[in-house]
């Protein structure tokens, strides 16, 4: 209708009626075909192919291996959750936790060599934890630029 | 990241009312009005101080990964009920 009125107002005749049909059928396959996806999206795969699903899933891959499993604990709760921006919400606040995990996680071990000095309560965090705990938990902190240029931008 | 105790005991509360169930982590966040950046910082505090115990749901839908569940082991039930002495018993509501 719109390709209809447009060829008459700037040309003066109306267009070629198989033109119309055709350009017609392209616009209503490709919305189709967006609707499609957008539909499909909302099933149980969507934790692997939304963004928040692969925010999350950059986001683990980049921990270390200690405190991969609470990464994966936390992606496997996304695919529970209902809702884009719900999920949005989840994921980030999931990353947000995942970049303290390796701080959180070496407590224990730094506890180990830290024994006699409060271990890691009492708010005396990051104090506690070894050179090492720090450079791991430093570097993944560095690594988070890469995933988020991995994650909205795959491949 | 600030450490607020009242979130921690909350958690701990929550995981006491029904001791003996594995709890999923979406669900006390859920429950408690917490964000998963919260609530996931304690869950792993404590497990590695020995209050919560942690397994792996397998029984799950195909194409799903496996979900993690918790609840409080011995020493945390022991801590989210001061009063209690020796092996954890649920004794249901005392009466007055």
């Amino acid at each position: 209708m719109v390709l209809w009125v447009v060829a008459v107002v700037i040309y003066g005749h109306p267009p070629n009626p198989v033109l119309v049909v055709y350009s017609t059928a392209v616009w209503v396959s490709a919305a189709l075909l967006v609707l499609h996806r957008w539909w499909s999206g909302t099933g149980a795969g969507l934790s692997a192919t939304d963004a928040p699903g692969r925010l999350l899933a950059a986001a683990v891959a980049a921990l270390p291996q200690r405190g991969r499993e609470w990464g994966m604990a936390m992606n496997a709760e996304l695919t529970e959750v209902r809702g884009r921006s719900a999920r949005g919400r989840f994921a980030l606040s999931s990353v947000r936790a995942m970049l303290w995990l390796p701080a959180v996680v070496g407590c224990r071990l730094a506890g180990a060599r830290a024994r006699g000095r409060g271990g890691c309560g009492g708010g005396t965090g990051r104090r506690v934890l070894g050179r090492r705990d720090d450079a791991r938990a430093d570097r993944i902190h560095s690594q988070f630029p890469q995933v988020l240029r991995r994650t909205w931008w795959p491949g | 990241m600030p450490r607020r105790p009242e979130q921690t005991v909350a958690v701990m509360v929550a995981l006491a009312e029904q001791p003996t169930v594995w709890r999923y982590g979406y669900e006390l966040c859920q429950q408690l009005d917490l964000k998963p950046g919260t609530m996931y910082p304690i869950l792993v505090r404590l497990a590695d101080r020995g209050l919560l115990e942690t397994r792996w749901d397998t029984d799950v839908a195909a194409g799903r990964p496996p979900r993690h569940l918790y609840r409080l082991t011995g020493s945390g039930r022991a801590l989210a009920h001061p009063g209690r002495r020796g092996p954890y018993r649920h004794e249901g509501p005392r009466a007055l």
